[in-house]
């Protein structure tokens, strides 16, 4: 196994990983796919269990320092307001995401020519059009054709309920006129190839037993093994490695005994997303590329993009039943969405709407924040507050800034010794008054739609799971990592399909639009087979 | 750790309900997540011991007792006083109180009437009406062409 040369190697098995291993599979290529973390099985999943709340701070908490498994890597975010959040197994991600899955809009791809500043993408929306439309169905996506804030797009099934939770909120939307519309959502309403429909539970972030949630080891990954992908967990990748000629001849890994192997490859794919994806680049230093692999232009790892997120919990008077429907998705508004130059900032955001607290993480949110106290008074305080608290997230859109990056701690490493990314992150001006400016208006919206108090968290220091920017794509070799379809303009059997080449972020979640680019470079890939490496 | 002790001041911390429905958060067995916390976390087990024995020298001033002999408005003097020279102590201990008393099954099924997991069960939801979006559709489309 160690010295056979395979035609395609993944590394990442989470959202990007699985689409373009799907995609790529109907070449009949051999396509392995190494991932450092392992399956779920659906058994072990919190939401089955009474002590699911807990859990979310335990073994399937969203920081990888919490969570602390052996297939974790740790990350030095301590330099960072934002910390980063992830998951490692098969699905990446999306095992633990909630599940939103709105499309870039036409504008976010002409952000240099439209707002003046950052970079245009070197493709547009309607190249990525295509690739949004089969990526909805292969994910099973949720949603109401119609929305006035997207050109025209079809959805394949109905979409979340909105609750009483929903319904309060979209009515204030509507007392001031803004925008609303049920989230685009990456969870099957109604039975779907072969997965059941959503039971409402809403412990999609501590990953979903139903299956209803289109996290790609559910979606993607069957389809894929079907078709001849071989998938190994427990394999973690230190380093990809040159031969002679210059190109990447394959990688070095740890297997599940912490046993080194080699994997010989003619083509390598990278699929470990805005901090994974740097960090191995980085830690594949030879002669050729003494500051990491595909890093002449040294931008891997610059440029690191999160969503800052601006966030208002609004309290009500009654109960809001938040406790039932997914907990991320009802619905969004993007009144603010596209650059107006009168509010200060260019860009823009969405503002998502969240179910409420469960007891524990509802308690441990009131205590720091002064309103649940020690002593008589605690339980009329907790009944003020229990299942009458909602979220309102401004998802910003967050600038490519040099200074923002992905370096290599001098001394974290993870369980096999392999160094450890640190994260330098500061919020820039822009997305400071940006973030006001949501901040304001969800105070606003939230009181139109009845709230009696809000409480502000802003930047929310846990949403570091939007991970972009740090291998740019570009046409012009000197100021970007990869082409304009994934392949490293330095090593030209190296491509790479996740959020790390994202040029800009937007301001939404980013899973639809990796997904759809790992189709779109599988796509082009295919098309230029005779002359890939050209 | 005096483990008595603590379970007496987790009760003042999440006290009885009013209408005896629900126990104290000492009596639903905290101190156990709160010990257990103590020995795992740098720097907790000092600031419990030296707290709770501050405690004690506060409440021994009212009554030779100490905290267990003294009457509920005591206690709550005592652990204000102790809130003042110790700021950290009663946020940590209402901090693991909530963390075991929210997750208690007793305490699940007064809230929530169960205390049965999300899962597999789930929760019915009922139709939306989406007629509420007409004021949407009819403004029209707001992204911007390019």
């Amino acid at each position: 196994m160690a010295e056979q040369t395979v035609d395609v190697l993944i590394i990442g098995a989470g959202a990007s990983g699985a689409a373009i291993a799907w995609s790529l599979a109907d070449t009949r290529m051999q396509i392995v796919c190494l991932e450092q973390g392992d399956w779920v099985p659906t058994e072990a999943y919190p939401g089955l269990h009474a002590n699911w709340e807990l859990r979310q701070a335990g073994d399937f908490a969203l920081s990888p320092n919490m969570r602390g498994r052996s297939e974790d890597y740790p990350v030095n975010d301590s330099d960072s307001p934002i910390s980063v959040s992830n998951f490692n197994g098969v699905g990446g991600a999306t095992v633990l995401y909630a599940g939103h899955f709105p499309r870039f809009h036409p504008s976010d791809f002409r952000v240099r020519t439209l707002d003046g500043v950052a970079d245009d993408w070197p493709i547009d929306y309607q190249r990525l059009e295509p690739y949004y439309a089969l990526n909805d169905q292969m994910t099973g996506v949720a949603g109401l054709a119609g929305d006035p804030a997207y050109p025209p797009k079809e959805l394949p099934m109905p979409p979340v309920r909105l609750g009483k939770l929903g319904r309060t909120m979209a009515a204030g939307f509507n007392k001031l006129g803004w925008h609303w519309w049920p989230s685009d959502s990456a969870i099957v309403t109604e039975e779907y190839e072969g997965r059941a429909p959503c039971i409402n539970a809403g412990t999609c972030m501590a990953g979903c037993p139903q299956g209803a949630k289109g996290s790609s080891d559910v979606t993607y990954w069957p389809a894929a093994m079907r078709a001849g992908v071989e998938l190994r967990t427990r394999c973690r990748v230190r380093e990809i490695t040159l031969g002679a000629n210059g190109m990447a001849d394959g990688v070095i890994y740890y297997d599940a005994d912490g046993v080194e192997r080699r994997q010989k490859a003619e083509v390598i794919v990278l699929a470990c997303n805005g901090i994974g994806t740097p960090r191995i680049l980085l830690n594949s230093r030879s002669p050729q590329f003494p500051d990491g692999l595909a890093n002449r232009s040294g931008l891997v790892g610059k440029n690191l993009m999160f969503h800052p997120y601006a966030t208002v919990a609004a309290i009500f008077e009654d109960p809001l039943e938040g406790y039932k429907g997914p907990f991320g998705c009802s619905l969004w508004s993007q009144e603010f969405y596209e650059t107006d130059a009168s509010r200060g900032y260019v860009r823009g955001f969405t503002f998502e709407l969240t179910r409420g607290f469960a007891p524990v993480f509802g308690s441990l949110w009131a205590v720091p924040h002064g309103r649940l106290p020690w002593g008589d008074a605690h339980h009329a305080a907790f009944a003020g507050l229990h299942d009458r608290v909602l979220g309102l997230a401004g998802i910003c859109e967050d600038l490519p800034e040099l200074s923002n990056c992905v370096t290599l701690d001098e001394h974290l490493t993870d369980s096999n010794g392999i160094p450890a990314p640190k994260i330098n992150y500061r919020l820039g001006e822009n997305s400071r008054k940006m973030m006001d400016f949501a901040v304001a208006r969800a105070t606003e919206v939230a009181k139109a739609a009845g709230a009696r108090d809000v409480i502000v968290e802003s930047p929310f220091k846990p949403a570091g799971w939007h991970l972009m920017g740090t291998a740019r794509m570009g046409t012009d070799p000197e100021r970007s990592v990869v082409n304009e379809w994934g392949r490293c303009h330095d090593v030209r059997n190296v491509f790479i399909v996740d959020g790390s080449i994202f040029v800009t972020s937007a301001g939404l979640n980013p899973t639809s639009t990796i997904q759809a680019l790992a189709l779109y470079i599988a796509d082009t890939m295919k098309n230029n087979l005779a002359n890939l490496f050209d | 750790m005096d483990a008595q002790l603590l379970a007496l001041v987790l009760d003042e911390v999440i006290p009885p309900t009013a209408d005896g429905r629900l126990p104290g958060a000492g009596a639903l067995g905290a101190g156990a997540i709160v010990q257990h916390a103590a020995s795992a976390t740098p720097g907790l087990e000092p600031l419990l011991t030296q707290g709770l024995a501050a405690l004690q020298d506060i409440a021994r001033r009212s009554d030779s007792g100490g905290f267990a002999a003294l009457s509920h408005s005591a206690r709550v003097e005592a652990l204000q006083e102790l809130e003042k020279a110790s700021p950290m102590l009663l946020p940590t201990l209402l901090t693991f109180a909530c963390i075991s008393y929210y997750s208690n099954e007793q305490v699940l099924t007064a809230l929530n009437g169960s205390a049965r997991p999300p899962h597999p069960q789930g929760y019915e939801m009922e139709e939306d009406d989406l007629a509420l979006l007409d004021p949407v559709r009819a403004r029209g489309k707001i992204y911007r062409e390019c």
